[in-house]
Protein backbone atom coordinates (compact mmCIF):
# COMPACT_ATOMS: atom_id res chain seq x y z
CA UNK A 1 0.00 0.00 0.00
CA UNK A 2 2.72 2.40 1.02
CA UNK A 3 4.74 1.45 -2.05
CA UNK A 4 1.79 2.32 -4.26
CA UNK A 5 1.51 5.75 -2.61
CA UNK A 6 5.22 6.32 -3.09
CA UNK A 7 4.96 5.37 -6.77
CA UNK A 8 2.12 7.83 -7.18
CA UNK A 9 4.13 10.62 -5.58
CA UNK A 10 7.12 9.78 -7.81
CA UNK A 11 4.86 9.88 -10.85
CA UNK A 12 3.48 13.29 -9.90
CA UNK A 13 6.94 14.72 -9.31
CA UNK A 14 8.15 13.29 -12.61
CA UNK A 15 5.21 14.94 -14.37
CA UNK A 16 6.14 18.25 -12.79
CA UNK A 17 9.80 17.98 -13.75
CA UNK A 18 8.86 17.26 -17.36
CA UNK A 19 6.86 20.45 -17.65
CA UNK A 20 8.34 23.29 -19.71
CA UNK A 21 6.93 25.86 -17.30
CA UNK A 22 8.95 24.36 -14.47
CA UNK A 23 12.21 24.72 -16.38
CA UNK A 24 11.24 28.20 -17.55
CA UNK A 25 10.84 29.30 -13.91
CA UNK A 26 14.12 27.61 -12.96
CA UNK A 27 15.98 29.31 -15.82
CA UNK A 28 14.52 32.68 -14.85
CA UNK A 29 15.51 32.29 -11.20
CA UNK A 30 18.97 30.92 -12.02
CA UNK A 31 19.53 33.77 -14.49
CA UNK A 32 18.77 36.33 -11.77
CA UNK A 33 21.13 34.50 -9.39
CA UNK A 34 23.94 34.26 -11.95
CA UNK A 35 23.63 37.91 -12.95
CA UNK A 36 23.82 38.97 -9.28
CA UNK A 37 27.03 37.00 -8.74
CA UNK A 38 28.66 38.13 -11.97
CA UNK A 39 27.72 41.80 -11.46
CA UNK A 40 29.09 41.69 -7.91
CA UNK A 41 32.30 40.09 -9.19
CA UNK A 42 32.80 42.67 -11.95
CA UNK A 43 31.58 45.83 -10.22
CA UNK A 44 32.66 45.21 -6.63
CA UNK A 45 35.16 42.36 -6.27
CA UNK A 46 37.61 43.29 -9.05
CA UNK A 47 37.84 47.02 -8.11
CA UNK A 48 38.23 45.96 -4.48
CA UNK A 49 41.17 43.71 -5.35
CA UNK A 50 42.78 46.52 -7.35
CA UNK A 51 42.39 48.78 -4.34
CA UNK A 52 44.05 46.15 -2.17
CA UNK A 53 47.22 46.41 -4.28
CA UNK A 54 47.23 50.21 -3.90
CA UNK A 55 46.85 49.88 -0.14
CA UNK A 56 49.75 47.42 0.04
CA UNK A 57 51.97 50.00 -1.71
CA UNK A 58 50.81 52.78 0.62
CA UNK A 59 51.46 50.61 3.67
CA UNK A 60 55.15 51.31 3.11
CA UNK A 61 54.49 54.78 4.49
CA UNK A 62 52.80 53.21 7.57
CA UNK A 63 49.81 55.56 7.26
CA UNK A 64 47.13 52.86 7.28
CA UNK A 65 43.59 54.20 7.79
CA UNK A 66 40.60 52.56 9.42
CA UNK A 67 38.07 50.34 7.67
CA UNK A 68 40.14 50.83 4.56
CA UNK A 69 40.02 47.40 3.02
CA UNK A 70 37.91 44.30 3.55
CA UNK A 71 37.71 41.06 1.62
CA UNK A 72 34.36 40.48 -0.12
CA UNK A 73 32.36 37.63 1.39
CA UNK A 74 30.32 34.99 -0.42
CA UNK A 75 26.98 36.41 0.72
CA UNK A 76 27.68 39.77 -0.95
CA UNK A 77 27.30 38.08 -4.33
CA UNK A 78 24.42 35.77 -3.38
CA UNK A 79 20.96 36.55 -4.75
CA UNK A 80 19.46 36.06 -1.29
CA UNK A 81 21.59 38.63 0.55
CA UNK A 82 22.63 41.15 -2.10
CA UNK A 83 20.15 43.92 -1.43
CA UNK A 84 22.18 46.51 -3.35
CA UNK A 85 21.24 45.17 -6.78
CA UNK A 86 17.56 45.04 -7.79
CA UNK A 87 17.47 41.28 -8.52
CA UNK A 88 16.93 40.34 -4.88
CA UNK A 89 13.83 42.56 -4.73
CA UNK A 90 12.52 41.20 -8.04
CA UNK A 91 13.01 37.57 -7.03
CA UNK A 92 11.33 37.89 -3.64
CA UNK A 93 8.50 40.00 -5.02
CA UNK A 94 7.75 37.26 -7.58
CA UNK A 95 8.50 34.49 -5.04
CA UNK A 96 4.88 33.23 -4.66
CA UNK A 97 4.33 33.36 -8.42
CA UNK A 98 7.53 31.45 -9.18
CA UNK A 99 6.54 28.81 -6.64
CA UNK A 100 2.97 28.39 -7.95
CA UNK A 101 3.56 28.50 -11.71
CA UNK A 102 5.18 25.07 -12.31
CA UNK A 103 2.52 22.78 -10.83
CA UNK A 104 0.01 24.92 -8.93
CA UNK A 105 -2.81 24.55 -11.42
CA UNK A 106 -2.21 20.89 -12.28
CA UNK A 107 -5.14 19.60 -10.23
CA UNK A 108 -7.52 22.10 -11.81
CA UNK A 109 -6.36 21.04 -15.28
CA UNK A 110 -6.47 17.28 -14.56
CA UNK A 111 -9.94 17.39 -13.03
CA UNK A 112 -11.36 19.40 -15.92
CA UNK A 113 -9.69 17.35 -18.64
CA UNK A 114 -10.83 14.00 -17.25
CA UNK A 115 -7.30 12.74 -16.60
CA UNK A 116 -8.04 12.51 -12.87
CA UNK A 117 -10.99 10.14 -13.48
CA UNK A 118 -8.62 7.73 -15.20
CA UNK A 119 -6.39 7.83 -12.16
CA UNK A 120 -9.37 7.23 -9.83
CA UNK A 121 -9.93 3.94 -11.63
CA UNK A 122 -6.42 2.76 -10.89
CA UNK A 123 -5.90 3.91 -7.30
CA UNK A 124 -7.62 5.30 -4.23
CA UNK A 125 -8.84 8.87 -4.60
CA UNK A 126 -7.31 9.91 -1.31
CA UNK A 127 -3.92 8.63 -2.50
CA UNK A 128 -4.19 10.75 -5.63
CA UNK A 129 -5.06 13.94 -3.76
CA UNK A 130 -2.40 13.40 -1.11
CA UNK A 131 0.30 12.65 -3.67
CA UNK A 132 -0.78 15.71 -5.66
CA UNK A 133 -0.46 17.88 -2.54
CA UNK A 134 3.01 16.51 -1.74
CA UNK A 135 4.21 16.87 -5.32
CA UNK A 136 2.98 20.47 -5.54
CA UNK A 137 4.69 21.28 -2.24
CA UNK A 138 7.98 19.80 -3.46
CA UNK A 139 7.70 21.48 -6.87
CA UNK A 140 7.06 24.87 -5.27
CA UNK A 141 10.00 24.40 -2.92
CA UNK A 142 12.34 23.37 -5.72
CA UNK A 143 11.13 26.19 -7.97
CA UNK A 144 12.44 28.81 -5.52
CA UNK A 145 15.09 26.81 -3.69
CA UNK A 146 17.08 25.69 -6.72
CA UNK A 147 17.84 29.21 -8.03
CA UNK A 148 18.97 30.25 -4.54
CA UNK A 149 21.21 27.18 -4.33
CA UNK A 150 22.55 27.79 -7.84
CA UNK A 151 23.17 31.41 -6.84
CA UNK A 152 25.17 30.24 -3.84
CA UNK A 153 27.32 28.04 -6.08
CA UNK A 154 27.93 30.83 -8.63
CA UNK A 155 28.77 33.22 -5.80
CA UNK A 156 31.19 30.62 -4.37
CA UNK A 157 32.90 30.54 -7.78
CA UNK A 158 33.44 34.30 -7.64
CA UNK A 159 33.87 35.22 -3.98
CA UNK A 160 35.59 33.46 -1.06
CA UNK A 161 33.49 31.76 1.60
CA UNK A 162 34.19 34.29 4.33
CA UNK A 163 31.75 36.27 6.42
CA UNK A 164 31.15 39.97 5.84
CA UNK A 165 33.14 42.16 8.24
CA UNK A 166 30.78 44.38 10.29
CA UNK A 167 33.23 47.29 9.97
CA UNK A 168 32.94 47.20 6.17
CA UNK A 169 29.29 48.41 6.47
CA UNK A 170 28.39 45.99 3.64
CA UNK A 171 26.39 43.60 5.81
CA UNK A 172 22.67 43.41 5.07
CA UNK A 173 21.95 41.57 8.32
CA UNK A 174 22.24 43.22 11.72
CA UNK A 175 23.10 41.67 15.08
CA UNK A 176 19.47 41.57 16.23
CA UNK A 177 18.32 39.72 13.10
CA UNK A 178 17.73 35.97 12.84
CA UNK A 179 20.90 33.83 12.73
CA UNK A 180 23.16 36.90 12.62
CA UNK A 181 26.01 34.92 14.24
CA UNK A 182 25.93 32.49 11.33
CA UNK A 183 25.79 35.33 8.79
CA UNK A 184 29.05 36.81 10.03
CA UNK A 185 30.91 33.62 10.95
CA UNK A 186 29.49 30.74 8.89
CA UNK A 187 27.93 32.38 5.83
CA UNK A 188 27.43 29.20 3.82
CA UNK A 189 25.50 27.59 6.67
CA UNK A 190 23.38 30.74 6.98
CA UNK A 191 22.56 30.59 3.27
CA UNK A 192 21.69 26.89 3.41
CA UNK A 193 19.41 27.34 6.41
CA UNK A 194 17.57 30.21 4.77
CA UNK A 195 17.26 28.19 1.55
CA UNK A 196 15.49 25.53 3.65
CA UNK A 197 13.11 28.19 5.01
CA UNK A 198 12.43 29.44 1.46
CA UNK A 199 11.93 25.84 0.27
CA UNK A 200 9.20 25.37 2.86
CA UNK A 201 7.51 28.68 2.07
CA UNK A 202 7.78 28.09 -1.67
CA UNK A 203 6.01 24.79 -1.14
CA UNK A 204 3.33 26.45 0.99
CA UNK A 205 2.64 29.15 -1.60
CA UNK A 206 2.33 26.47 -4.30
CA UNK A 207 -0.06 24.50 -2.06
CA UNK A 208 -2.11 27.66 -1.54
CA UNK A 209 -2.54 27.91 -5.32
CA UNK A 210 -3.47 24.22 -5.44
CA UNK A 211 -6.00 24.61 -2.62
CA UNK A 212 -7.87 27.56 -4.10
CA UNK A 213 -7.88 26.10 -7.63
CA UNK A 214 -11.17 24.39 -6.75
CA UNK A 215 -12.83 27.81 -6.37
CA UNK A 216 -11.36 29.26 -9.55
CA UNK A 217 -12.87 29.32 -13.00
CA UNK A 218 -9.46 29.02 -14.61
CA UNK A 219 -6.00 28.03 -13.53
CA UNK A 220 -4.51 31.50 -14.09
CA UNK A 221 -6.43 32.90 -11.12
CA UNK A 222 -5.29 30.01 -8.93
CA UNK A 223 -1.64 30.53 -9.86
CA UNK A 224 -1.69 34.29 -9.32
CA UNK A 225 -3.73 34.17 -6.11
CA UNK A 226 -0.75 33.61 -3.73
CA UNK A 227 1.19 36.40 -5.43
CA UNK A 228 -1.71 38.87 -5.18
CA UNK A 229 -2.43 37.92 -1.56
CA UNK A 230 1.24 38.17 -0.55
CA UNK A 231 1.69 41.53 -2.28
CA UNK A 232 -1.48 42.89 -0.68
CA UNK A 233 -0.26 41.87 2.74
CA UNK A 234 3.36 43.00 2.42
CA UNK A 235 2.88 46.25 0.52
CA UNK A 236 -0.49 47.46 1.75
CA UNK A 237 -2.00 45.83 4.83
CA UNK A 238 1.10 45.27 6.99
CA UNK A 239 2.53 48.71 6.19
CA UNK A 240 -0.63 50.29 7.62
CA UNK A 241 -0.91 47.78 10.47
CA UNK A 242 2.51 47.46 12.15
CA UNK A 243 1.17 44.83 14.56
CA UNK A 244 0.93 42.21 11.85
CA UNK A 245 4.07 43.26 9.97
CA UNK A 246 6.31 40.58 11.46
CA UNK A 247 3.72 37.85 10.86
CA UNK A 248 3.44 38.32 7.11
CA UNK A 249 5.32 35.60 5.21
CA UNK A 250 6.40 37.96 2.43
CA UNK A 251 8.38 40.01 4.96
CA UNK A 252 10.59 37.20 6.20
CA UNK A 253 11.28 35.01 3.19
CA UNK A 254 14.10 37.38 2.18
CA UNK A 255 17.46 36.26 3.68
CA UNK A 256 18.68 39.88 3.51
CA UNK A 257 16.17 40.63 6.31
CA UNK A 258 15.92 44.25 5.24
CA UNK A 259 12.29 44.76 6.19
CA UNK A 260 12.21 43.64 9.80
CA UNK A 261 13.90 41.60 12.46
CA UNK A 262 12.86 37.97 12.21
CA UNK A 263 12.31 35.33 14.81
CA UNK A 264 12.45 31.60 14.13
CA UNK A 265 9.40 30.90 16.27
CA UNK A 266 7.36 33.38 14.19
CA UNK A 267 8.55 31.75 10.97
CA UNK A 268 7.65 28.28 12.24
CA UNK A 269 4.23 29.32 13.57
CA UNK A 270 3.26 31.15 10.38
CA UNK A 271 4.39 28.15 8.31
CA UNK A 272 2.25 25.84 10.44
CA UNK A 273 -0.71 28.19 10.14
CA UNK A 274 -0.34 28.33 6.35
CA UNK A 275 -0.04 24.54 6.16
CA UNK A 276 -3.16 23.96 8.23
CA UNK A 277 -5.13 26.59 6.28
CA UNK A 278 -4.06 25.26 2.87
CA UNK A 279 -4.81 21.67 3.89
CA UNK A 280 -8.24 22.62 5.23
CA UNK A 281 -9.17 24.56 2.08
CA UNK A 282 -7.83 21.71 -0.10
CA UNK A 283 -9.94 19.16 1.75
CA UNK A 284 -13.08 21.34 1.67
CA UNK A 285 -12.74 21.97 -2.08
CA UNK A 286 -12.15 18.35 -3.00
CA UNK A 287 -14.32 16.38 -0.59
CA UNK A 288 -17.01 16.20 -3.29
CA UNK A 289 -14.73 13.65 -4.97
CA UNK A 290 -15.28 11.39 -1.97
CA UNK A 291 -11.73 11.52 -0.77
CA UNK A 292 -12.00 8.58 1.55
CA UNK A 293 -13.08 6.03 -1.04
CA UNK B 1 24.08 6.25 -24.21
CA UNK B 2 22.27 9.53 -23.64
CA UNK B 3 22.20 8.93 -19.88
CA UNK B 4 25.94 8.19 -19.88
CA UNK B 5 26.67 11.47 -21.66
CA UNK B 6 24.43 13.33 -19.19
CA UNK B 7 26.17 11.69 -16.22
CA UNK B 8 29.62 12.47 -17.67
CA UNK B 9 28.65 16.11 -18.22
CA UNK B 10 27.32 16.45 -14.66
CA UNK B 11 30.44 14.93 -13.12
CA UNK B 12 32.66 17.14 -15.30
CA UNK B 13 30.70 20.23 -14.23
CA UNK B 14 30.99 19.31 -10.55
CA UNK B 15 34.76 18.84 -10.87
CA UNK B 16 35.20 22.19 -12.66
CA UNK B 17 33.10 23.98 -10.03
CA UNK B 18 34.99 22.32 -7.18
CA UNK B 19 38.35 23.35 -8.65
CA UNK B 20 37.16 26.92 -9.17
CA UNK B 21 35.74 27.19 -5.60
CA UNK B 22 38.97 25.73 -4.19
CA UNK B 23 41.04 28.24 -6.18
CA UNK B 24 38.93 31.22 -5.06
CA UNK B 25 39.16 30.22 -1.40
CA UNK B 26 42.87 29.49 -1.58
CA UNK B 27 43.53 33.01 -2.88
CA UNK B 28 41.43 34.95 -0.41
CA UNK B 29 43.13 37.89 1.29
CA UNK B 30 42.41 38.11 4.98
CA UNK B 31 44.37 40.41 7.31
CA UNK B 32 46.84 39.19 9.88
CA UNK B 33 45.07 39.55 13.22
CA UNK B 34 47.17 41.03 16.03
CA UNK B 35 45.43 41.13 19.38
CA UNK B 36 46.50 42.71 22.62
CA UNK B 37 44.82 41.94 25.91
CA UNK B 38 43.93 44.69 28.35
CA UNK B 39 47.14 46.24 29.69
CA UNK B 40 49.27 45.19 26.69
CA UNK B 41 50.48 47.61 24.01
CA UNK B 42 49.78 47.88 20.31
CA UNK B 43 51.68 50.05 17.84
CA UNK B 44 49.77 51.87 15.12
CA UNK B 45 51.13 54.64 12.89
CA UNK B 46 54.15 55.30 15.13
CA UNK B 47 52.08 55.52 18.31
CA UNK B 48 51.87 52.86 21.04
CA UNK B 49 48.41 52.37 22.56
CA UNK B 50 47.17 50.47 25.60
CA UNK B 51 43.87 50.56 27.49
CA UNK B 52 44.27 52.45 30.75
CA UNK B 53 40.67 52.05 31.95
CA UNK B 54 37.12 51.74 30.65
CA UNK B 55 33.71 52.50 32.13
CA UNK B 56 30.30 51.49 30.81
CA UNK B 57 28.00 54.33 31.90
CA UNK B 58 24.26 54.72 31.99
CA UNK B 59 23.71 57.48 29.44
CA UNK B 60 22.05 60.00 31.76
CA UNK B 61 24.51 59.30 34.58
CA UNK B 62 27.50 60.09 32.38
CA UNK B 63 26.22 63.54 31.50
CA UNK B 64 24.98 64.17 35.04
CA UNK B 65 28.47 63.52 36.42
CA UNK B 66 30.20 65.31 33.53
CA UNK B 67 28.11 68.46 33.23
CA UNK B 68 30.77 70.12 31.05
CA UNK B 69 29.77 67.80 28.17
CA UNK B 70 26.00 68.26 28.53
CA UNK B 71 25.95 70.25 25.27
CA UNK B 72 26.86 67.07 23.36
CA UNK B 73 24.08 64.94 24.85
CA UNK B 74 21.68 63.55 22.27
CA UNK B 75 18.27 64.87 23.38
CA UNK B 76 16.38 61.88 21.93
CA UNK B 77 18.44 59.35 23.91
CA UNK B 78 18.39 58.33 27.56
CA UNK B 79 19.48 55.49 29.86
CA UNK B 80 16.55 53.33 28.70
CA UNK B 81 17.92 53.01 25.17
CA UNK B 82 21.60 54.02 25.32
CA UNK B 83 24.74 53.27 27.27
CA UNK B 84 28.04 55.13 27.06
CA UNK B 85 31.36 53.29 26.91
CA UNK B 86 34.20 55.64 27.84
CA UNK B 87 37.67 54.23 27.14
CA UNK B 88 40.81 55.90 28.41
CA UNK B 89 43.65 55.04 26.06
CA UNK B 90 47.26 55.50 27.11
CA UNK B 91 49.33 56.63 24.14
CA UNK B 92 53.05 57.10 23.59
CA UNK B 93 54.35 58.61 20.38
CA UNK B 94 57.51 57.14 18.84
CA UNK B 95 58.40 59.89 16.39
CA UNK B 96 62.09 59.82 17.42
CA UNK B 97 62.28 56.11 16.69
CA UNK B 98 60.69 56.39 13.26
CA UNK B 99 62.13 59.84 12.46
CA UNK B 100 58.82 61.45 11.49
CA UNK B 101 55.82 63.09 13.14
CA UNK B 102 53.29 60.83 14.80
CA UNK B 103 49.59 61.66 15.25
CA UNK B 104 46.99 60.06 17.46
CA UNK B 105 44.56 57.98 15.40
CA UNK B 106 41.16 59.63 15.26
CA UNK B 107 37.80 57.89 15.00
CA UNK B 108 38.90 54.49 16.30
CA UNK B 109 35.99 52.07 15.89
CA UNK B 110 34.92 49.68 18.62
CA UNK B 111 33.45 46.28 17.79
CA UNK B 112 31.42 44.03 20.08
CA UNK B 113 29.71 40.82 18.95
CA UNK B 114 29.01 41.76 15.30
CA UNK B 115 28.29 45.43 15.92
CA UNK B 116 30.57 48.33 15.21
CA UNK B 117 30.55 51.88 16.52
CA UNK B 118 32.54 55.03 16.05
CA UNK B 119 32.86 57.90 18.51
CA UNK B 120 30.86 61.11 18.40
CA UNK B 121 33.63 63.25 16.83
CA UNK B 122 32.54 66.47 18.55
CA UNK B 123 32.39 64.90 22.00
CA UNK B 124 35.71 63.17 21.38
CA UNK B 125 37.32 66.48 20.45
CA UNK B 126 35.83 68.19 23.52
CA UNK B 127 37.20 65.45 25.80
CA UNK B 128 40.73 65.65 24.30
CA UNK B 129 41.32 69.34 23.62
CA UNK B 130 45.11 69.38 23.85
CA UNK B 131 46.10 65.73 23.96
CA UNK B 132 47.31 65.45 20.39
CA UNK B 133 50.14 67.91 21.03
CA UNK B 134 51.68 65.72 23.76
CA UNK B 135 54.13 62.90 23.24
CA UNK B 136 52.51 60.78 25.89
CA UNK B 137 49.26 60.91 27.82
CA UNK B 138 45.68 59.64 28.10
CA UNK B 139 43.25 59.91 25.20
CA UNK B 140 39.54 59.48 25.93
CA UNK B 141 37.19 57.73 23.51
CA UNK B 142 33.40 57.94 24.11
CA UNK B 143 31.10 55.41 22.38
CA UNK B 144 27.31 55.42 22.44
CA UNK B 145 25.81 51.92 22.49
CA UNK B 146 22.24 51.77 21.23
CA UNK B 147 19.51 49.39 22.33
CA UNK B 148 18.18 49.20 18.74
CA UNK B 149 21.19 47.03 17.79
CA UNK B 150 20.14 44.31 20.25
CA UNK B 151 17.22 42.09 21.05
CA UNK B 152 15.59 42.63 24.47
CA UNK B 153 17.41 39.65 26.07
CA UNK B 154 20.81 40.57 24.64
CA UNK B 155 20.47 44.21 25.75
CA UNK B 156 20.32 43.01 29.35
CA UNK B 157 23.69 41.27 28.88
CA UNK B 158 25.51 44.20 27.26
CA UNK B 159 27.58 44.78 30.42
CA UNK B 160 29.04 41.26 30.08
CA UNK B 161 30.31 41.80 26.52
CA UNK B 162 33.88 42.04 25.35
CA UNK B 163 34.74 45.19 23.39
CA UNK B 164 37.58 45.55 20.91
CA UNK B 165 39.19 48.72 19.61
CA UNK B 166 40.28 48.25 15.99
CA UNK B 167 43.42 49.92 14.62
CA UNK B 168 43.81 49.29 10.90
CA UNK B 169 42.10 46.58 8.89
CA UNK B 170 44.60 45.49 6.20
CA UNK B 171 47.21 43.99 5.87
CA UNK B 172 47.30 43.88 9.66
CA UNK B 173 44.22 44.15 11.83
CA UNK B 174 45.24 45.27 15.30
CA UNK B 175 42.76 44.95 18.13
CA UNK B 176 42.90 46.07 21.73
CA UNK B 177 40.64 43.89 23.85
CA UNK B 178 38.60 45.47 26.63
CA UNK B 179 37.29 42.68 28.82
CA UNK B 180 37.71 44.28 32.24
CA UNK B 181 35.68 47.47 32.66
CA UNK B 182 33.72 49.24 35.34
CA UNK B 183 29.95 49.19 35.02
CA UNK B 184 28.06 52.22 36.28
CA UNK B 185 24.76 51.12 37.87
Amino acid sequence: MFRKKLLLIKLEIKKCLNKKLFWFVECFGCALAAITSVMTYIKIYIPNQQRRLIILEETENRWMMYHEWFENGILEGWLGCNAFLPYNAVFFLLFPLLAAIPYGRSLHYELNSGYAKQIFVKCKRSDYFISKYIAVFISGGIAVGLPLLAGLVTSACCLPAVGTDPLSLRASVAYHNLWSDLYFEKPVLYALMYIMVDFVYGGLFACLALSVSGWCINGFIAVTFPFVLNTAFTKVISVNSPNIYTYVAGNFINPAQIDCSHNFMTIAVVALFMFVTCTAIYWINNRKYELFT
Amino acid sequence: MKNKIKAFFIVFLIIVLAIRIYYVNKNKHLPVLIEAAQGEKIEYCRVDYSVDSAVLWEYDDFFRKNQQYMYYKNKSRDSENTKMLVVKLRFEKNSEHYGEEAYIADSVPVTYVSIQNWTDPELEKAMNLYEDANTTGIYTLPYEIYKEYFTEEKWNDVDKMEFRLVFGTYPERKELIISNYEVDR
